[in-house]
């Protein structure tokens, strides 16, 4: 088990987490080896983000 | 329905059943269903942070103070989609290799597609949740030639709804409007009201520490927080016109001086757009400090978003460059060793290299063009270094564990 310090990113991704879990029921993801902490069921995936962005239509 | 039955026999158990057994079952209230937040209803309100909304007056002004200021301009909107509205908490710009005219703007995708993998380091629940785009003259409402176009691209959307705004420049000259007057506050959105935006120490104080371990004569650049820009103008056009105050005449529109946004909201099955009120709240603007290294993002952007795909553990974040000072992007991969880590700061006029050994920076100098090249090259010439000493080590082990 690593027991280091989280840094800024994973500890704003835990709260984000922590707070999604007690306002709105999201699930809070563990990594099935080691029980550490995953993400949560609200993340979005770089795919899904990307190909929106890359389809945005001409505008007019 | 099997959650259900094992509910109920759970219950069931618990009444019919002696001291020791509720003592070990958990309680029936565990296995109560849960109400799925994920189901999105109608777009009822867009909320934008205070600084995405100083951005887009900002932006849209130097744009027009531009030589391409007769042009169409935007933004797509990085944000939380809600059950029933989104959260605007960064605007990444058109680029300055926009396709654009008087009639019509197209996106540079490619350094959108990066800068959005950049703020996203910090909030993967973050997505695409509408676009920004400006019209020349006095229509405050999208065209029918939008309305092709994203009624078929808010399929890719949470929620197949987007938000859409249209700025216009045809508002009364000089009026000034106080913020008490002006538009309709809302309670700050956490977690973003609470010093954690992406510009207030977040990805920039680790570096900032890093920078401070290494004594190093040529050190990369030290980050600091940027100012804003519409990643087309120059230097000294990047001063934040303070106290942008806005007015809201009315619930979906958005004034400050002449100049106007107007929203609206536009489902995959709906036939024409609806207005959609707007409301302000203090936050950041997450893409904020990308908007002055905007230009080195385009020329980079495929490079840097393919290494992205191939490599784990590779994050971008804005520094300031060597150069005179200006903003530059700084692109770190760690490496397999605790502690260390290769950095790439890429400048307006050159990229350089560094190597990060436990806090203890050494400037690298591959002998490649390319970036992506001169990365690959450091890493085979590290593992190159790392093979032999591994490889004796090995030896020795099992030469030992044969002679035993």
């Amino acid at each position: 088990m690593d027991f280091r310090p989280l840094n800024d990113t994973e500890r704003r991704q835990l709260i984000g987490a922590l707070r999604g879990n007690a306002e709105a029921d999201q699930a809070i993801l563990t990594d099935r080896r080691d029980t550490s902490f995953a993400g949560s069921a609200e993340e979005i995936s770089d795919d899904e983000v990307i190909s929106a962005i890359k389809s945005v239509p001409c505008h007019y | 329905m099997v959650r259900d039955i094992i509910n109920l026999v759970n219950c069931w158990l618990h009444a019919t059943t002696g001291s020791w057994w509720r003592e070990r079952l958990p309680g029936p209230e565990l296995f109560a269903p849960t109400t799925a937040k994920s189901d999105y209803r109608r777009l009822q309100r867009v909320v934008v942070t205070d600084e995405v909304n100083q951005t887009f007056f900002e932006e849209f002004a130097a744009h027009r103070a531009s030589s391409r200021g007769d042009e169409e301009i935007g933004w797509v909107l990085l944000g939380r989609r809600l059950e029933d509205e989104v959260h605007v908490l960064a605007m990444l710009p058109a680029g300055t290799a926009r396709s654009a005219s008087s009639v019509h703007v197209r996106f540079d995708s490619e350094a959108q597609a990066l800068g959005s993998r950049v703020v996203r380091q910090q909030d993967k629940r973050l997505s695409i949740v509408g676009v920004v785009h400006t019209h020349p003259g006095s229509l405050r409402h999208p065209s029918d030639g939008d309305f092709r176009g994203d009624s078929l691209w808010v399929r890719h959307l949470r929620g197949g709804e987007g938000a859409f705004g249209i700025g216009t420049a045809d508002g009364p000259r000089g009026a000034i409007v106080s913020k008490e007057q002006g538009s309709q506050f809302r309670p700050p959105l956490p977690p973003y009201s609470e010093g954690e935006g992406w510009g207030e120490g977040g990805a920039t104080a680790s570096v900032q520490k890093l920078h401070e371990l290494s004594g190093h004569s040529d050190a990369p650049p030290s980050p600091q927080p940027s100012p804003p820009s519409t990643g087309e103008r120059g230097p000294d056009a990047r001063k934040p016109l303070a106290g942008i105050a806005t007015s809201q005449p009315r619930p979906h529109m958005q004034m400050s001086g002449e100049l106007c946004f107007s929203w609206y909201a536009l489902g995959a099955a709906d036939r024409q757009y609806r207005r959609l009120p707007v409301e302000l709240t203090p936050g950041p603007d997450l893409a904020r400090p990308l908007h002055p290294i905007w230009p080195i993002l385009e020329v980079h952007a495929r490079r840097l978003d393919r290494l992205f795909r191939q490599l784990s553990g590779v994050t971008l974040e804005t520094v300031t460059g060597a150069s005179g000072g200006r903003p530059a992007l700084a692109l770190n991969v760690k490496l397999a060793e605790p502690g260390e880590s290769l950095r790439l700061v890429f400048d307006r006029e050159e990229v350089r290299y560094f190597l990060n050994r436990q806090g203890e920076l050494c400037a690298v100098e591959p002998e490649a063009g390319n970036p992506e090249r001169a990365l690959y090259l450091i890493l085979a010439e590290l593992a190159g270094n790392a093979g032999p000493a591994e490889t004796e080590e090995k030896e020795l082990a099992h030469g030992l564990s044969t002679s035993q």
